[in-house]
C-alpha cells in the first residue's frame, strides 16, 4: 500500500463526517457535499504530496473544498445554473413565507447564491479575511466584498429578526477545531 | 434564536456532522476515491518526464535525479514504469540521465533503479528478513551502503568510470520507493569536483550545501565525489562550510534573521503541563493528540510564521520538523492561479559560539512532526507553535560527544520553499531566532 493510502483512508474514516459537514455548509445539499468532498480528496492526494499526518491532510482537504466547490460552479452548465437559481428562488419563497424555516440557518444559507454562500462560510465560519477568501476562491477582493455584503444583508434579513425582536449580530468567532 | 452567525454556522456544522457520522463515507466512496487518486498519480508520473510509457497496472514510483557520469554495464531489466524527472548533467549542461524505479512484488519487494538512458540496472535494493536493505549493482555485486539514522541508505556507486576509484554516495529511501514517494538524493559532501546542477523546471534542486556527515537533515541535492567508502570520513566539521541552519556546522551570521514570508517570534518558556494541555487543546478529539510523555518544568515555545504557506492562502506539500528541501515539490502544472505549493520545516538546534553543534532530531516515523519537537499547525491562526518537549531526545550531537546542555544555546530555525503556479521556485529561505539556554 502506498504511503498516501493509509492517510487517505484515515481522513475518510475519521474526519469524513466533519469534512462532509463543512462541504454541506457550502453546497447546501448532502449529495453535492459528497461529490465535492470526493473531488477535494482526489485533488489533494493526487499530486505526490507528502502528507505526514492526518491533521495536515485534513487541513489540506478542508482548504480544497471551497476551491472545488467554486470550480464546480464555474464548470456547471448554464441550464444547471438556471435550475439552481429557480431552486433558490423557491427556497427563498418558502423561507420568507415560513418564520420557522427562516430561523433555520440551513435554510438561510440555502437562500444564498452559491458564491455568496461560499464567501459567507469562509468569512464567518473559517474566520478568513477578505484577501484570504479571494486567494482561496480565485476571486478579486472587490468581488468577495460584494458577495459578503450581499450575503450579510440577506442573512441579516433572514436571521436578523428573532421572535423577541433581537437582532443577530453578524460577527466572526474563533475556530479551534477542524484541524 | 440568539447568538452570532459564527455560532449558528458552528451549530449547523455540528448537526450535520452528527448526521453524517452514521454515513460511512469511506465505505461508500473510499475505493472510488483511492482509485481516482492512483490513476491521477500514475498519469502525472508518466507525463511529466515526457516520452515515457506507462505500463498499465504497474506500480509507478516517483522519480529522482541522477546527474552523475557513466556507470558500468549491468544486466538489463524488463520494461517498467518510468521516470518523471530529470536533471541537467553537471558536466555537459544537457539532460543526460533519468532513472526508472521499479518495485517488484509490492512494497516488500526488491527496488530496482534503472538508468533510463541505457535501460541498464544501476543498482537494486533487496529487503532482508529484518527489514533492512542490501544493495547490489547490476551484476549482483555487493555495493557499500550505510543506513542513516533517519532511515535513508547511503549507497556508494562508482562515479565517472569504474576505474576512477571514487565513489558517489546517494541517499536512498527504499520505503519511499515502495510507497510512490521515492527520492534518490546525492548527499552533500566536502568535495565539489563537479559543478552543481542547477534547478530545472521539472525538478527543484536546492543549492548544494556540503555537510560533514550525511544525515537526513543534510541531504540536499548536489554533486559530490567522495574519495572514500565511508561517508563519515568525508570531512571534519570544522573544515566544512555548510549552508543552512538545520545542519551541523552552520554558523549563524546574525543573532536572528527573518526572510520574506518566514519569521519566528513569540519566544517563551511554558510550564510543561501547560504545554501539554495547549497541544491537546488543539484537537477536538484528544485521542488524536500526539503522545507527549512527561515534560520538564520549562518548555521553550516559539511562533513560526509561514506567511503565504499553509497558514495563509497556499497549500503545503509537507510541514514538520525536517529541513524543507527534503520534500520534493510537485512537478505537475498547477490547476489554478491560486494553487501554489510550499514545503515548510522548523526545528530547534543547539549552538555554541554561533555554530550549530546539535541538530534537531527528525522523527523516525513518517509524520516528520512528532515529539520531542512538535509543530502545532494552526491553519487559520497567526503562526504555528513549535514546542521543544524533550531537549535530551530532540537534539543530536554533531560529533561523537554527547550534547552538553550546559554549554549550548537553543536557536529555533525554520525553512520554506514555495513553488508558484508559473513554475518558479522561491527558496529555500531560512529564518532563526535565539531561544536561550535549555
Amino acid at each position: 500500500m502506498a504511503r498516501w493510502e493509509p492517510i487517505l483512508d484515515e481522513v475518510m474514516r475519521e474526519r469524513g463526517s466533519g469534512l462532509l459537514a463543512y462541504a454541506r455548509l457550502l453546497t447546501g445539499n448532502d449529495a453535492e457535499a459528497e461529490d465535492v468532498l470526493q473531488d477535494a480528496l482526489v485533488r489533494s492526494f493526487s499530486r505526490g504530496r507528502t502528507f505526514t499526518h492526518v491533521n495536515a491532510a485534513e487541513a489540506y482537504v478542508r482548504r480544497a473544498i471551497p476551491s472545488v466547490f467554486i470550480d464546480r460552479l464555474r464548470g456547471r452548465r448554464t441550464r444547471e445554473v438556471a435550475d439552481e437559481r429557480r431552486a433558490r428562488e423557491q427556497d427563498e419563497a418558502v423561507s420568507m413565507g415560513d418564520r420557522d424555516a427562516v430561523l433555520d440557518v440551513r435554510a438561510a444559507l440555502a437562500s444564498l447564491p452559491a458564491r455568496e454562500r461560499a464567501c459567507a462560510v469562509l468569512r464567518f465560519y473559517d474566520d478568513l479575511t477578505v484577501p484570504q477568501i479571494a486567494a482561496q476562491l480565485g476571486l478579486a477582493d472587490g468581488t468577495v466584498k460584494r458577495y459578503l455584503a450581499d450575503a450579510s444583508a440577506r442573512l441579516a434579513e433572514v436571521l436578523g429578526e428573532t421572535d423577541n425582536g433581537d437582532r443577530i449580530p453578524v460577527v466572526t468567532h474563533s475556530r479551534k477545531e477542524g484541524r | 434564536m440568539n447568538g452570532d452567525l459564527g455560532n449558528l454556522l458552528t451549530g449547523e456544522m455540528g448537526e450535520a456532522e452528527s448526521r453524517f457520522a452514521y454515513d460511512d463515507f469511506a465505505e461508500a466512496y473510499g475505493r472510488r476515491v483511492a482509485g481516482r487518486v492512483r490513476r491521477r498519480r500514475a498519469v502525472r508520473a508518466a507525463g511529466v518526464g515526457g516520452g515515457t510509457m506507462l505500463t498499465a497496472g504497474a506500480l509507478v514510483v516517483g522519480a529522482t535525479h541522477m546527474p552523475w557520469g557513466a556507470l558500468g554495464a549491468a544486466s538489463g531489466m524488463g520494461v517498467g514504469p518510468s521516470v518523471d524527472c530529470v536533471t541537467p548533467s553537471p558536466s555537459t549542461g544537457e539532460f543526460a540521465y533519468s532513472v526508472r524505479v521499479e518495485t517488484n512484488q509490492g512494497p516488500l519487494g526488491e527496488v530496482v533503479y534503472t538508468d533510463n538512458a541505457t535501460g541498464k540496472v544501476i543498482f537494486r535494493g533487496g529487503p532482508q528478513s529484518d527489514g533492512t536493505f542490501v544493495f547490489t549493482d547490476g551484476d549482483g555485486n555487493s555495493i557499500p551502503s550505510t543506513l542513516d539514522s533517519s532511515g535513508a541508505y547511503l549507497v556508494g556507486l562508482p562515479s565517472g568510470s569504474a576505474t576512477s576509484g571514487s565513489t558517489t554516495w546517494f541517499a536512498v529511501f527504499p520505503d519511499d520507493a515502495a510507497s510512490g514517494e521515492t527520492r534518490l538524493i546525492l548527499p552533500s559532501g566536502s568535495d565539489s569536483a563537479a559543478p552543481a546542477p542547477s534547478a530545472s523546471d521539472d525538478c527543484y534542486t536546492p543549492n548544494p550545501t556540503p555537510s560533514p556527515t550525511p544525515s537526513r537533515g543534510s541531504l540536499v541535492t548536489g554533486v559530490v565525489d567522495i574519495p572514500s567508502t565511508d561517508p563519515s570520513l568525508a570531512a571534519k566539521p570544522e573544515d566544512v562550510v555548510v549552508g543552512n541552519p538545520f545542519q551541523c556546522g552552520f554558523t549563524f551570521p546574525t543573532e536572528s534573521s527573518k526572510a520574506n514570508g518566514l519569521w519566528i517570534d513569540g519566544t517563551k518558556w511554558m510550564d510543561g503541563a501547560a504545554a501539554a494541555a495547549a497541544i491537546r487543546e488543539g484537537f477536538s478529539d484528544p485521542s488524536q493528540a500526539p503522545s507527549i510523555g512527561s515534560l520538564p518544568e520549562a518548555v521553550p515555545v516559539v511562533t513560526v510564521h509561514f506567511a503565504g504557506a499553509i497558514t495563509d492562502s497556499g497549500l503545503a506539500v509537507a510541514f514538520g520538523t525536517a529541513e524543507p528541501s527534503l520534500d520534493r515539490l510537485p512537478t505537475d502544472p498547477m490547476d489554478s492561479a491560486t494553487d501554489w505549493v510550499a514545503s515548510e520545516g522548523t526545528t530547534y538546534v543547539g549552538v555554541v559560539d554561533g555554530r550549530v553543534v546539535a541538530t534537531g532530531t527528525v522523527p523516525v516515523d513518517e509524520s516528520r512532526n512528532a515529539p520531542p519537537v512538535y509543530l502545532d499547525l494552526r491553519p487559520y491562526d497567526d503562526g504555528s507553535l513549535l514546542y521543544l518537549l524533550n531537549q535530551g531526545a530532540a537534539l543530536t550531537s554533531c560529533d561523537a560527544n554527547p550534547v552538553d546542555f550546559a554549554q549550548i544555546d537553543l536557536v529555533a530555525v525554520a525553512g520554506l520553499i514555495v513553488k508558484h503556479p508559473d513554475g518558479t521556485v522561491d527558496g529555500p529561505t531560512y529564518a532563526w531566532t535565539p531561544v536561550g539556554k535549555p
